[in-house]
């Protein structure tokens, strides 16, 4: 009943109001519906960009159709996936050997790695607690970004461009200084060799000789190329590593070695000379030893949040319950009970609620056309003919007939020579 | 008993009000804001968007002092007959961790120079050297059927041979990288040298250096 004589703002309640009574009952059911529908998860999912087929076939007009897969999603997933998926289409375009859309592919693969992002909008959201690390723009991790260098590289190599390629590599090595593990910066050793190979087709073998020299710290059994080498085959082989949120609230980046793959070297075969490849780099190595993130910091800061308000938001809900389940007890009180009853019920939903919704998963994209091992050989071209047959072989030295490929050493600068095989 | 609806109602919205979610519009993984218009932007400031590479302010202020300094360099400049000099990329050399195409720098010192020499030096385009030959070879019948001239002899006076070059440029980009893992900045200082090389004698007649360091740090959503 509402007092005539109180001001507007104050409300007596009267306990024994029928009125009270009936909200009160609504209230129960209301709050127990709520507390019932409460375990209910929410998904993440990312909009697509509306492309017109007009604009999408446009776009896709200049490029094979096997590559159609991968620009489709550059331009349906947006900025939020396009170095991911320029990465992608650019190896995929590397593979079909359209070198120039590859270029294409790896310039803005690059600009977007080498751009700073400092106040941007979606790495801004990325941080707080209502958005997973995955909402920023994809920039890869350390080994990624080194990854995509060392294509750009390559592709510098195929059209002569030592300088460009050596400044490449040395681009790619620098991201992997951001590893937090001391030990591991800047050890990609496939990398430092390219550079040194590099400058060696410049006709520095000073600078070259530093390189191998380095190579052989991480790499004892290297063997440092006669200075009359002048061919580079490279072999990759195996599958991507793969990301997977683990720990609490799969708050931290782990990786796993990519699967599905039998091969585990390579032998060029030319006439009856046989060339098998030096394992310069492990990819799944170098996803792998990077160390923690400090995003890593930010992620944990939101396990705990998400925790705590998980536990409190429990506590009050089961409090709620049972207050409720008692109210009946209260007698004439029953009605205002069971109100605060629903009152603290519906914080704790909503404390659960805010746990629910507090995004704690790393971002677990990632590259997956990479290879998890890279072989090199250097030889001299008057040693080799220029078409060879390379060889995949299994870990116990056997052969995988059906992955044999023929491959032509592409001449570059009426100097040099290189090659590039993938088994699949 | 008597509760104070004031205070329920304070309550009520203080304690939903922290447990209220944030709006949830994960959904939208795109940018879908409206295309920017193209802009023209000064080449000697800093653009939209920067690193830690060479940009255009870098290369437009480096050929500019270049510049002015060979104008100032008397034995370039201030000869009594004008010197031919070659001024291309292919001894510059690139030694640096930036990519780039090293023709924007040594097409703009060459363009500009050009200019402003106002025929106190004198320009051998030796990356058209090719091109001339070709044009020679029309003009003195070496292609034509029975070694007859293709096309006439122009305008211009012939002369047995082209033009040698009495000065070349040089030079060489150079950087050096620096990560603090610590704290994710990085940084890279360029050293651009340039030199003009007499092409008898091998003498170095002019040198200029320019250098500058950039750091950056990224987001640590990055890092």
């Amino acid at each position: 009943m509402i007092s005539k004589n109180q001001p507007a703002t104050t409300l007596f309640i009267d306990r024994g109001c029928p009125l009270i009574r009936f909200f009160a009952a609504r209230f129960n059911r209301w709050v127990l519906c709520c507390l019932l529908v409460s375990g209910c998860a929410s998904t993440t999912d990312y909009e697509i960009v509306q492309v017109s087929d007009g604009v999408m076939t446009a776009y896709l007009e200049n490029k094979p159709s096997l590559l159609h897969y991968h620009y489709t999603r550059v331009l349906r997933e947006g900025r939020r996936n396009l170095v991911l998926n320029h990465m992608r289409a650019g190896l995929a375009a590397m593979e079909l050997g359209e070198f120039d859309l590859a270029e294409e592919s790896f310039d803005i693969a690059l600009l977007n790695i080498e751009s700073v992002y400092t106040d941007d909008e979606n790495a801004a959201k990325a941080r707080s607690l209502w958005y997973e690390e995955g909402r920023k723009d994809f920039k890869g991790e350390p080994y990624e970004r080194a990854m995509a260098y060392y294509y750009r590289g390559l592709l510098y190599i195929l059209k002569g461009d030592y300088e460009n390629a050596r400044a490449s590599f040395k681009g790619g090595l620098l991201q992997d200084t951001m590893a937090e593990e001391t030990t591991y910066q800047a050890d990609f050793a496939l990398l430092i060799f390219l550079e040194g190979w590099s400058s060696m087709m410049l006709g520095d073998w000073d600078m070259a000789q530093a390189s191998f020299k380095e190579v052989q710290k991480y790499r004892p059994d290297f063997v440092i190329p006669h200075r009359d080498h002048n061919v580079l085959l490279i072999a990759e082989t195996g599958n991507a590593p793969r990301k997977m949120a683990v720990g609490r609230g799969g708050a931290a980046l782990g990786f796993i070695e990519g699967q599905g793959s039998r091969e585990d070297g390579i032998r060029f075969v030319s006439g009856q000379s046989a060339y098998t490849g030096f394992p310069i780099e492990n990819i799944f190595w170098q996803a792998n030893t990077r160390g923690g993130r400090q995003v890593d910091h930010i992620l944990a800061g939101k396990v705990s949040f998400r925790e705590t308000n998980e536990v409190m938001g429990q506590t009050l809900t089961q409090l709620s319950l049972a207050t409720l389940s008692m109210s009946p007890q209260f007698g004439d009180d029953a009605g205002v009970v069971a109100i605060v009853a629903g009152i603290i019920g519906l914080v704790g939903l909503g404390q659960q609620a805010v746990a629910e919704r507090t995004q704690t998963q790393a971002d677990t994209r990632y590259w997956d056309n990479l290879p998890d091992r890279v072989h090199v050989v250097t030889l001299n071209s008057e040693d080799s003919d220029r078409d060879l047959k390379a060889e995949f072989i299994k870990p116990n030295g056997r052969r995988i007939a059906n992955l044999d490929k023929k491959i032509t050493i592409t001449p570059v600068n009426d100097r040099s020579g290189f090659a590039w095989v993938r088994p699949r | 008993m008597k509760i104070s609806a004031g205070i329920i109602l304070l309550t009520l919205v203080s304690l939903i009000g922290c447990a209220t979610p944030p709006p949830y519009t994960q959904q939208t993984g795109v940018d879908s804001s409206p295309g920017r218009p193209t802009v023209y932007e000064d080449v000697n400031t800093p653009g939209r968007v920067a690193g830690i590479g060479l940009e255009s302010q870098d290369v437009a202020s480096m050929t500019d002092k270049m510049m002015g300094d060979m104008l100032a360099t008397p034995i370039l400049a201030n000869r009594n007959v004008p010197p031919r000099v070659i001024i291309d990329s292919e001894y510059f050399r690139n030694e640096s961790s930036s990519r780039i195409n090293k023709n924007i720098i040594t097409d703009r010192l060459r363009v500009n120079l050009n200019r402003a020499s106002n025929g106190r030096m004198l320009f051998v385009g030796r990356h058209y050297a090719d091109m001339v030959e070709k044009e020679r070879s029309l003009k003195r019948g070496a292609d034509g059927a029975d070694g007859a001239p293709v096309v006439d002899r122009g305008t211009i006076k012939a002369s047995r041979s082209t033009l040698g070059g009495d000065f070349r440029l040089g030079g060489r980009i150079t950087t050096l990288d620096a990560v603090n893992t610590e704290s994710g900045q990085a940084s890279r200082t360029h050293q651009i040298i340039y030199e003009m090389v007499d092409l008898e004698s091998g003498l170095i007649v002019w040198s200029g250096i320019y250098d500058f360091k950039k750091s950056a740090r990224d987001n640590i959503i990055y890092r």
